[in-house]
């Protein structure tokens, strides 16, 4: 280490400015000036966060998001070095602290959450593989095979069903979002508890159709076999036309 | 297609860029830290530019001048991102911008002083050592000296020297340092060590006051910066590609396109017209 105490010093000192808009003593500055690099700092992280998290900027008053800006900046050590990321950090900042905002606005952290997870779907490394062999066709015997570029969010407020400022306390509940990307745009929908369990034994098990059919109708013994397995068809359809389920794998081409 | 000068690749270009017959430019430069660990949409455009034109790569992140340690893990990726988009040219800033273990995601002035210059050579030469390439490091633009007990000439010349590596010389940055700092930038460019020019940068900035102007890379290059350039490649003993800066306000194609072409006409006056790799 070649920096001396003062260097590294005057340098701290900066940077400290640079968040917290309190100067410590730093030598040879022209008068002024520092201010323009807070303001420059302050607004590539204030742009950042406002093109992240658009749904939580509408919610919240103006002077709130300030706030929220103002103290992530004075108090968090942003760790990624891609600025991408940096909303992340600002959505566990919030999370972490902020609890008059959250007594507020109950169900802010959830809306973070929400637009969080639609970057990070968009922007993820590629996971699935090449898949060449797969059919369209459905038979009892194919298995199911998903697009692996997805996630379910657990929610206690339906931020993504109702305009995040007609949400309040009497929607609390539990809601289960499907956000996968495929054809180059994040999509979500919103799932019943059944769903949320089907997709767990399509990625977790190598069951055929048949017989994730018969699961579904072991684990829900009061509903109709029927209906059941028309929710179930439905399902796999609609997920299959949306990208969702990449497609089937038969018999034969497992062998 | 220019045979010198190429543009910085912007999200807000899109796809369009690829289909672009306005923009021809010779080579184009990625940010890494937009572009790392990501996949989806903008890595397919990614791959297909790679595949259509020559890329170079301009770091934002790796904080040469901070008193941390380097970052070697983002190092990794950087050697990896090189190597997906088949990258030689990696250049960086002669700034910091990570300091008590926070990124500030902006480029911070160094103190020109005789320790920081052995700090900073010491870790160019880890780097290079680390990606096996020499890399260009730039004199970025500053609105005020911190400490320092040196020029900054004197400053850029000994680490450049030092470390062995190129320069990467921003005509913009020179013009808004002279301006802000009031020196003479003619002056300041012949004093650097011109040998080791091997890319430069030209953008546009903003004066925010009498005595003050912002390198914003949001406006035109204006008439000064052009000329300033000229003096500058005429100087350079051989050509080197030139990169036209533009990250905000982004305006049509065709407005880009006319900077690009002025560059280009000042390159073929100055440079003989074999292709610079």
């Amino acid at each position: 280490m070649y920096l001396s105490n003062y260097t590294e010093t005057q340098q701290n000192n900066f940077a400290s400015f640079c968040n917290t808009n309190i100067l410590k003593p730093i030598d040879g500055l022209t008068d002024n000036r520092i201010h323009h690099y807070r303001r420059l700092i302050y607004n590539i992280i204030d742009d950042s966060l406002r093109s992240a998290y658009p749904l939580t900027e509408d919610l919240l008053q103006e002077n709130e998001w300030k706030y929220l800006v103002d103290d992530f900046v004075a108090k968090h050590k942003s760790q990624s070095p891609q600025i991408w990321q940096m909303p992340y950090e600002f959505y566990q900042f919030v999370d972490e602290n902020e609890f008059e905002l959250k007594a507020k606005y109950p169900h802010l952290i959830d809306l973070f959450l929400f637009e969080w997870k639609e970057i990070e779907l968009y922007m993820m490394e590629d996971k699935n593989d090449e898949q060449s062999n797969l059919s369209i066709e459905i038979y009892n015997h194919s298995q199911v095979v998903v697009n692996r570029e997805y996630e379910i969010l657990q929610l206690s407020f339906p931020v993504h069903l109702k305009p995040s400022n007609t949400v309040s306390l009497e929607d609390k509940g539990v809601y289960y979002v499907l956000m996968f990307r495929a054809n180059d745009k994040v999509q979500f929908f919103d799932l019943s508890p059944f769903f949320v369990w089907l997709i767990y034994k399509i990625e977790n098990n190598n069951y055929s159709i048949e017989q994730l059919i018969k699961k579904s109708e072991e684990s829900n013994k009061n509903i109709n076999c029927k209906v059941i397995k028309e929710s179930f068809l439905k399902f796999i359809y609609t997920m299959h036309s949306k990208g969702f389920i990449l497609g089937f794998e038969n018999e034969s081409e497992i062998k | 297609m220019k045979q010198f000068v190429g543009i910085g690749y912007r999200k807000d270009f899109g796809e369009e860029f690829l289909q672009s017959e306005i923009l021809q430019p010779s080579f184009i430069e990625f940010a890494p830290e937009n572009w790392m660990n990501i996949g989806g949409y903008w890595k397919k455009v990614l791959k297909r530019l790679s595949e259509k034109y020559p890329v170079t790569a301009h770091g934002l992140s790796l904080s040469i001048g901070s008193p941390e340690e380097l970052d070697w893990n983002f190092l990794k990726q950087i050697k990896q991102f090189l190597l997906d988009y088949n990258i030689d040219v990696y250049s960086e800033h002669l700034s910091y911008s990570k300091c008590d273990n926070a990124h500030l995601y902006d480029l911070l002035p160094i103190p020109f002083r005789y320790d920081a210059v052995k700090h900073i050579v010491e870790r160019i030469k880890q780097v290079q050592d680390f990606l096996e390439r020499k890399i260009a490091m730039e004199i970025v633009s500053y609105y005020t000296p911190v400490a320092a007990e040196m020029s900054e000439v004197e400053f850029v010349n000994e680490i450049i020297n030092g470390s062995d590596c190129n320069l990467l010389l921003d005509v913009n940055n020179v013009y808004v340092n002279a301006f802000n700092h009031n020196y003479d930038a003619q002056s300041f460019i012949d004093q650097l060590p011109l040998d080791k020019v091997s890319y430069i940068h030209m953008a546009g900035h903003e004066k925010v006051s009498d005595d003050l102007i912002i390198d914003t890379h949001g406006q035109p290059i204006i008439d000064p910066v052009y000329k300033l350039f000229e003096y500058t490649i005429k100087k350079l003993e051989t050509p080197v590609p030139v990169l036209l800066e533009r990250d905000f306000n982004i305006p049509e194609f065709s407005e880009l396109a006319f900077e690009m072409n002025e560059l280009e006409r000042i390159c073929k006056k100055s440079w003989s017209l074999e292709y610079v790799s």
